[in-house]
């Protein structure tokens, strides 16, 4: 440790950075989320006439794009096109229902403030739009909704199309074992609920071919900022989230998923330290390793990585 | 010092999201005393009819709550020609007796349907709407009752009793109705009948596959309910007669391009481009409205062309849910006729659409001829809970249209153990799943949006661009929550203003007497006759008036204020209304002129001596 570098941080903290133009890469994964959300929006309101305004979905993009674009250029001095905020609000926007559209720009602001302000160790502890949700949905006074997901017609093929490009895009991110673990396990707790006698096949099976399952499968939970790297511990993400969900549903809870996912973002430090522990992973290999430790994960991390 | 800061963020995010909840808070307006009062009366009346629910076959036993839920109706006319309306009330259980409510003209009714042989309807199928109409022109009331799976009956009047007129008139549709409408489309001075129906009247049976009728109570299959619940199209057809004028009527259906096979609730009929010929306004369950626009106007013969909005969506706007009640009526005064449309809103469960009010705001010389806005949320009359009937109407007769909303869908033993986790289970499927009946879980005694009271939305005089509306229902002592269906709107007591019968699912009815009287403002009440007799050219063409009137239009000058009524008292899911008009007029000392429009063409002006006194009811018959 150099003993001059104290006083020539706090030398370049007081000069002001230049803004830094950064242009999106076409590799980056956002850019296919936001291209299947995207194509969903433009066909429900072009072809399938969704029962979402666009004022609505304009509304809410530009609450969250805008947020998300003004928060990069305050924070790290960068202008560049805000695609987290746009995937925010397209998913919000997609997903809540109200009739009143304040809804929108208080879930908006919601969604954007909890990415900077609810992290755990410099780590981002929720999914934004999942958090929105979440959120409204508990602080609206029953003004709002997730919209059940059959105002694209219903018809099947295309929420298989948005399944196969979420599954790859899932890949990308390399989230996949995390995505087929919740969906495995959607269908194990759907056969437990209906051993159990909560309804047939098609009642505990059938949501999944919906929107509302689509959507959160491919926007939410492969959230690489919100959820576990490591393959093992995805897995077991995917069906913690099913488990919770499962239990829910059989104590017939609506939105259960979107409550699943908050729950476990928000015990996610313990959740990877407890899975590290039962299944002998290397320490380090989680965003939160060495959670009872009190030195930083980063600095945990490059111990690790020496 | 530096782990506090570190709570600095979280703070933060806790501050956000109490003051989002703040404003997001639901805030009671303050109810100013609108001095509006009504009293149930039904029992001291003597028109107490305890509803009886259709029962289909056991094979739909779990979920029969959701397919018994309608069948409540009330028909209203002055059958018996005395100057007080009567009401035609319908039963659904298997050997239930419909009734017919004799108006005494004292403020109490003698049930007299057994005399007048309209009792006993359900022996098959089950008896769904009833609209009284004069489809023989002869100045009496005739009777039209629509059924599920049995054959739709119409009852000539003939003096002391009613005759099945049915098959010599060729409008026995066997089907699926919930709703039933008569007017004039064509203008030629014949009451045309349109049917609006539910379920599909064929559907493949299970083994053969084979398109067979599709019988409730005789089931093929289990496959019977909506594809979706947004965009369902395996609904029945709507069926329009048009009247021949020699007793008997013609299917024009396909003819007029209205063949749609939504699952038509309810039909609303009005003009709405005024451009003097009728237009149909569509409420569909599982899917969108549509508005058929009339081509009369532009064609010799008369058709219907579906009105696509500048977005793409084939009724007035974006909606694609739930439409389960059209009523069609100008509720800001400004001669264009809007439309309200109930629909569901349920807290916690379902938020995405209300009742909508379309405002109609363009003009009829502009491209198009009209742009709905939905204001329902705007101006407050949005919030009608599970919503059925409803109506435009003036109950304190200040010159200004309120809104009177039904609700309320299956009542369960216990409020808090609801159908709506199931429900919404079902609404996220892919498509078709849905359709089978047995795919739903057991509804058994659960609740599904019960317990709700009705909605009387009363408009207060504003100074802004929009209408503004209190819920005023349970103050003017409208305190019931039975499930609504359909509403009688009439003054029966001939007192000026409007009293409320309303036809609830499964239970008694209510008979609201409206004890307001005159405090608020004067009133007029108008009967119109036409001549079917007396044709009127105009361009090479030939138009009469139906005897009811149907389709007139009466605009009325009075202290400044100008307002517009139309002879549409079919409108309102499972419901008719009074024939006589009904004008609220405010502070007006008189009518300073008053035009009618007949649709034969013809007009009528009266002023200045000529003009009608106010706070009383007129005949008024076409002058040729």
């Amino acid at each position: 440790m150099n003993a001059t570098a104290p006083a020539a941080k706090k030398n370049s903290a007081k000069s002001v950075e230049p803004i830094k133009f950064v242009a999106p890469k076409l590799r980056d994964p956002r850019l296919t989320l936001l291209l299947i959300l995207s194509t969903y929006t433009a066909l429900g309101q072009f072809v399938f006439y969704f029962n979402i305004g666009f004022e609505q979905l304009l509304l809410t993009i530009s609450i969250t794009g805008g947020l998300d674009f003004l928060i990069n250029l305050i924070k790290r001095r960068r202008v560049e096109i805000p695609l987290s905020g746009i995937i925010t609000g397209l998913s919000l926007g997609l997903l809540l229902e109200s009739y009143n559209n304040i809804v929108f720009v208080v879930a908006g602001v919601w969604s954007i403030a909890s990415k900077h302000l609810i992290k755990f160790r410099g780590v981002q502890v929720f999914n934004p739009s999942n958090f929105g949700i979440v959120m409204a949905l508990l602080l609206m006074h029953g003004t709002v909704t997730v919209a059940p997901g059959s105002q694209w017609g219903s018809e099947i093929v295309y929420s298989l199309v948005v399944l196969s490009f979420g599954l790859v895009m899932s890949w990308r991110v390399n989230r996949l074992p995390l995505v087929l673990g919740w969906a495995g396990g959607f269908v194990l707790m759907g056969l437990v609920r209906m051993s159990l006698g909560q309804g047939g096949l098609v009642f505990v099976l059938g949501p999944m071919t919906g929107a509302e399952f689509m959507l959160f499968t491919i926007s939410m939970v492969p959230d690489p900022k919100a959820s576990p790297s490591n393959k093992v511990t995805q897995v077991v993400w995917g069906l913690s989230i099913a488990l919770i969900d499962g239990v829910m549903r059989f104590n017939e809870m609506r939105f259960s998923m979107f409550y699943a996912l908050a729950i476990l973002c928000a015990i996610r430090p313990w959740f990877e330290a407890a899975v590290e522990r039962v299944f002998n992973l290397t320490e380090g290999q989680t965003a939160f390793a060495g959670i009872n430790s009190r030195e930083p994960a980063a600095v945990l991390k490059d111990k690790a990585a020496v | 010092m530096k782990k506090a800061k570190s709570f600095v963020p979280a703070a933060a995010m806790l501050v956000l999201l109490l003051v989002g909840s703040w404003i997001l808070r639901p805030v009671d307006a303050e109810l100013p005393d609108l001095g509006i009062s009504f009293t149930e009366v039904a029992q001291e009346a003597h028109c107490l009819n305890n509803h009886s629910k259709v029962e289909l076959d056991t094979r739909f036993n779990n979920i029969m709550p959701w397919l018994s839920s309608v069948g409540a109706a009330v028909a209203t006319g002055d059958f018996d020609g005395d100057g007080f309306v009567d009401y035609y009330a319908t039963n659904c259980g298997r050997n239930s007796q419909n009734r017919l409510f004799r108006n005494l003209g004292n403020g109490a009714f003698e049930d007299v349907a057994a005399a007048w042989g309209v009792a006993d309807q359900n022996r098959t199928g089950a008896s769904m709407d009833a609209i009284f109409l004069d489809y023989d022109n002869d100045g009496d009331q005739d009777l039209y009752l629509v059924k599920w799976a049995a054959t739709n009956v119409l009852f000539e009047n003939v003096g002391g009793r009613f005759e099945d007129r049915t098959e010599a008139a060729g409008v026995g549709y066997w089907g699926y109705a919930n709703s039933v409408v008569s007017f004039d489309y064509d203008r030629d001075g014949l009451p045309d009948i349109l049917v609006g129906n539910y379920f599909a009247e064929k559907i493949a049976d299970e083994n053969s596959g084979q398109m067979v009728r599709n019988d409730l109570w005789d089931p093929v299959t289990s496959k019977v309910m909506h594809s979706t619940f947004t965009h369902a199209t395996n609904g029945g057809r709507n069926v329009l007669y048009k009247n021949l004028g020699n007793g008997s009527f013609r299917d024009v259906t396909y003819d007029v391009g209205i063949g749609h096979t939504g699952w038509t609730l309810d039909i609303g009929v009005g003009d709405l481009n005024n451009d003097g010929w009728t237009d149909l306004y569509v409420s569909n369950d599982f899917g969108a409205d549509e508005i058929y626009f009339n081509t009369g106007a532009e064609q010799q013969e008369p058709a219907f062309m579906m009105h696509i909005d500048p977005d793409g969506h084939p009724g007035a706007g974006n909606d694609w849910w739930k439409g389960m009640n059209c009523d069609i009526g100008d509720v800001n005064n400004d001669g264009r006729q809007d439309v309200y449309v109930t629909n569901i809103l349920a807290h916690r469960y379902k938020t995405d659409e209300g009742n909508m009010l379309w405002l109609n705001t363009a003009d009829a010389e502009m491209d198009g001829g009209v742009k709905f806005l939905n204001i329902g949320e705007d101006v407050a009359v949005h919030d009608g809970g599970w919503g059925w009937g409803g109506r435009f109407c003036d109950v304190n007769n200040d010159g200004l249209m309120d809104v009177f909303a039904l609700n309320g869908f299956a009542t369960g033993k216990d409020r808090d153990n609801t159908y709506w986790f199931a429900l919404q289970e079902m609404v996220t499927q892919t498509k078709n799943n849905a359709s089978d009946t047995e795919v739903w879980p057991d509804m058994g005694d659960r609740d599904l949006s019960g317990y709700e009271p009705s909605r009387l939305f009363i408009q207060q005089a504003s100074d802004a661009d929009m209408p503004k509306f209190y819920e005023y229902a349970v103050p003017a002592g409208i305190t019931d929550i039975l499930n609504g269906r359909g509403i009688g709107l009439a003054d029966y007591d001939n007192d000026g203003d409007l009293d409320f019968y309303v036809a609830n699912q499964g239970a008694v009815n209510c008979l609201y007497r409206n004890e307001t009287g005159n405090k608020s403002g004067a009133w007029l009440g108008l009967q119109l006759v036409g001549r079917p007799d007396a044709p009127n050219h105009v361009g090479g063409r030939t138009f009469a008036t139906t005897h009811d009137a149907d389709g007139v239009r009466v605009e009325v000058w009075a202290a400044g204020q100008y307002f517009v009524n139309e002879q549409n008292e079919v409108n309102g899911f499972a419901g008719q209304g009074d024939k006589r008009l009904h004008f609220g007029l405010g502070q007006a000392a008189e009518i300073d002129r008053m035009v009618i429009n007949w649709p034969s063409g013809r007009t009528t002006t009266l002023e200045g001596d000529q003009a009608p006194t106010i706070n009383a009811y007129h005949v008024i018959e076409e002058s040729i």
